[in-house]
């Protein structure tokens, strides 16, 4: 696999972030859902990103073996943002021993909440649990950071 | 279209993810710093420097944002499709004065500098099952 974890990667994943996985439709309208938590090997073959089991649902139809997915982390205090492209490979209800990789990025969100002003509060009506595992194969990151000439590939 | 809760959302208030396409059908998605209400079937994108999305979107015209109230962080998915292009006028001038009080609260001048204000017309609304 060409991509690699280097320091930049590892500083937004390790962040107080957030992030979409999306996919495109029948009708290329790209569809995309919100990741609240991740989990990925230091070889980056893959990664995985836990979605509400819901708003999941609107990608179910459209991930096949061959179809291009992307996923995007942002980390929310300074937006940083790394962006993986690559191939759907397989999603699966979240088991109650993944839900950790959830609650880590769950723990910093009072960073988040204090940025924008709020309480942890608006969080009461999230419901995490039921959740889905979306697993991609990676084949390439970019830097998507907001900044001119954003989208670099890295590596 | 956009109901009178979603529009607190289209203030620019909050970045929000955009998602496009390319001609290989590789999907997209990155980040704009303003979605701003045009009417109640047109929103405006901020076009900055988000040069892979917007070619995407000059290709095929079709894109889809999440939107988020600042409030309470209800959120919503917005299908779009591009209809047109402005460089001056009010909505123009509004989306630019806003970004450069962004910018020189955060000192990022550069980055935060309007090119256009991208127009859309709203297809379709869904919101974010989160709860």
């Amino acid at each position: 696999m060409a991509v690699k974890l280097n320091s930049f990667v590892r500083e937004v994943l390790d962040s107080p972030c957030f992030g979409f996985v999306g996919t495109v439709d029948e009708s290329s309208q790209p569809v995309m859902t919100r990741g609240f938590g991740f989990k990925y090997d230091e070889a980056l073959a893959t990664f995985t990103m836990y979605t509400f089991h819901k708003d999941f649902q609107r990608l179910i139809d459209h991930l096949s073996e061959v179809a291009k997915v992307s996923a995007t982390i942002t980390n929310a205090t300074d937006f940083k943002t790394v962006q993986f492209k690559g191939t759907y490979r397989n999603h699966y209800k979240t088991p109650d021993n993944e839900m950790i990789y959830a609650e880590k990025c769950n723990s910093k969100q009072a960073e988040i909440m204090k940025m924008f002003g709020l309480s942890n509060e608006v969080f009461a009506n999230w419901k995490y649990s039921p959740s889905v595992a979306i697993v991609m194969n990676v084949h390439e990151m970019f830097d998507q950071t907001p900044k001119i000439n954003t989208g670099n590939k890295i590596n | 279209m956009l109901t009178e809760e979603i529009v607190p959302s289209l203030q620019g208030a909050i970045p929000s993810a955009l998602a496009t396409v390319d001609d290989k059908g590789v999907p997209n998605i990155s980040y704009i710093s303003q979605v701003f209400y045009v009417d109640d079937n047109h929103v405006a994108l901020s076009n900055q420097f988000f040069n892979k999305s917007m070619r995407n979107i000059k290709t095929n015209g079709i894109a889809t944002v999440n939107i988020v109230r600042p409030d309470n962080l209800n959120s919503w998915y917005l299908s779009l499709q591009y209809t047109e292009t402005r460089t001056e006028g009010e909505l123009y001038e509004n989306m630019k004065m806003q970004l450069e009080a962004i910018a020189s609260m955060t000192g990022m001048e550069d980055v935060f500098r309007l090119k256009a204000a991208e127009i859309f017309e709203v297809k379709k609304v869904e919101e974010v099952l989160i709860s």
